[in-house]
């Protein structure tokens, strides 16, 4: 069943092979798709710094989000897009669970061990945790 | 001028190295800029000479002092004045004693086992009393709780309890005199007029390319800024508080408070950073690792014993609870704006003022990479009752 699907979208080359990826499943399966971006905030958040940032994130995914809504309407689709703040793994699952998500796609982003530890390696925690099926897009998925 | 400009070059390109790195490890600007400072005072400081960087060049001194009480300003403004007023009870009962808490203990600590002097103990609680508004508006909107009753007044206390800082590094190392007396009255003169007079003055005069605005708004901060060091005060207080009372009006002027960042983290706070950062002795920090410990779980300590009970009577989950006690635990700005003011006025050696400044730092940071090392979305993991996330729950008993 893949009533709802939700692509996990930050705008990396991984994230949009994954948006083309879930659009293609979800115009043929006749599924709602959701697109969701987490704003990681720098840490630790600062004074004034943070309040910037968010205003700045908010521009940015508005501004994204125009034009993965072209593609979609190009495709015959329409999307519901959400910006949500905090670590990406907690809010991801959060709103897999929140929306009684089916299929979370999202992108394979390699990092090195150090990268992982600092940053945190996104894509292994959720596909540890999540409560759906995950599909996992690589960068060059035609 | 040419040893001018080369200098502001190397300070700019410390900026911007700091810049990049705070993007390629997703650090605040602030921190990466303070260990920028702190490792090109130690590199360039061994290879050229002590005075190299410049740091007491009196524009030096201009500039980051500036940035200190824009930013100080900018953060006062963010406050809103509606929620505020809506709970300002509660706000004012969890913020006086995240400061209190912290402040006692931080300065008995350092007085009692550091053996410091009681000034500098009392610097060490003023310094360690802060909270980052940041770090708790971050935490509020990842549990979607910055709307919420609880969220609201945990929010409105964190300021409360910055001001309870500005106002103790204001007036505790002041000596009580005429001079004090004529700044509080001149103070409380113009936060009163200023709500009232910014924004007529700037529906006649401002949204021209003249920046009318900016340079109103720098000549209030400069002026108290002068009067509060005439009367032997600190410039960040009445900045704070003019921020505070110019929230309702200024502070909702997006366009306006877009432009004042530009200014301040574009030119004057990597000033302000880099210049803290450099003051850091590293050797001072190797040679006694257990102060700056010691300093560290005061500060954990007494924020804990202060705000926990105070979370728990609104009734919030214990764990949730005490997550937000510990990242109220953390305050880089004010902090290290402490520190400064205490190392420029002869109250803390600067081997003090390191440990000081690493302590706030660490009280930063060290939550934060644990919970990137170890973190796991264990609360939305654990089934909770009718099968909801803590998140939901919290939501719903708190809003």
């Amino acid at each position: 069943m893949m009533k709802k699907m939700l692509v996990a979208y930050n705008q990396s080359p991984e994230s949009e092979a994954a948006f083309n990826l879930a659009l293609d499943l979800a115009r043929q399966y006749k599924s709602e798709l959701n697109v969701l971006s987490v704003v990681r905030l720098a840490e630790p958040p600062m004074d004034v710094e943070t309040e910037a940032e968010l205003e700045n994130a908010a521009a940015h995914y508005k501004q994204a989000f125009n034009t993965l809504r072209k593609k979609a309407k190009d495709a015959g689709m329409d999307i519901k897009t959400l910006v949500v703040n905090g670590h990406p793994v907690d809010q991801i699952l959060h709103e897999v669970e929140k929306q009684g998500i089916d299929v979370l796609v999202m992108g394979h982003q390699s990092r090195g061990k150090f990268g992982k530890w600092f940053t945190g390696a996104v894509t292994d925690r959720v596909v540890d945790h999540a409560p759906c099926t995950v599909i996992v897009v690589k960068r060059d998925h035609r | 001028m040419t040893n001018v400009w080369g200098l502001a070059a190397l300070w700019l390109g410390l900026a911007l190295i700091a810049t990049l790195i705070s993007i390629w490890f997703r650090v605040a600007t602030a921190l990466s800029e303070i260990v920028v400072g702190t490792v090109a005072q130690l590199v360039i400081g061994a290879a050229i000479g002590a005075s190299a960087l410049g740091t007491n060049e009196s524009w030096v001194a201009f500039l980051s002092g500036t940035g200190a009480i824009v930013l100080t300003f900018l953060a006062g403004a963010e406050l809103d004045p509606a929620v505020f007023k809506s709970k300002w009870k509660e706000a004012t009962t969890i913020g006086l004693i995240a400061f209190v808490a912290p402040f006692l203990g931080c300065a008995f600590a350092a007085y009692k086992f550091l053996h410091w002097t009681m000034q500098a103990s009392l610097l060490t609680g003023v310094a360690l009393s802060t909270t980052s508004v940041a770090v708790v508006y971050a935490v509020m909107l990842e549990f979607g709780l910055n709307k919420t009753k609880y969220g609201k007044a945990v929010l409105a206390a964190c300021f409360i309890n910055d001001l309870g800082t500005v106002i103790a590094l204001g007036l505790i190392f002041s000596p009580f005199t005429m001079k004090t007396l004529v700044f509080v009255i001149v103070s409380i003169l113009v936060f009163a007029v200023l709500p009232w007079l910014t924004p007529r003055f700037f529906k006649h005069y401002g949204n021209r390319p003249s920046e009318l605005e900016a340079k109103y708004l720098l000549l209030f901060l400069f002026g108290m800024g002068a009067l509060a060091g005439w009367a032997g005060s600190e410039a960040v207080l009445p900045a704070y508080l003019i921020g505070m009372v110019l929230a309702g009006t200024v502070g909702k002027d997006h366009i306006l408070i877009r432009r004042l960042r530009t200014l301040t983290f574009g030119l004057l706070t990597p000033f302000y950073f880099i210049r803290a950062g450099s003051f850091v002795s590293v050797p001072a920090l190797v040679a006694a690792p257990t102060v700056f410990l010691i300093l560290l779980v005061a500060k954990m300590a007494t924020k804990f014993i202060g705000v926990y009970p105070a979370t728990a009577s609104f009734k919030y989950p214990k764990g949730e609870a005490m997550y937000t006690t510990l990242l109220m635990s953390t305050g880089l700005t004010f902090g290290s704006i402490s520190a400064l003011f205490g190392l420029t006025h002869g109250v803390i050696t600067q081997a003090q003022y390191s440990y000081l400044v690493a302590a706030v730092i660490g009280s930063a940071v060290i939550p934060t990479l644990v919970a990137n090392a170890f973190y796991l979305p264990r609360h939305l993991l654990v089934p909770h009752k009718e099968g909801k996330s803590i998140s939901e729950e919290l939501k719903e008993g708190n809003a």
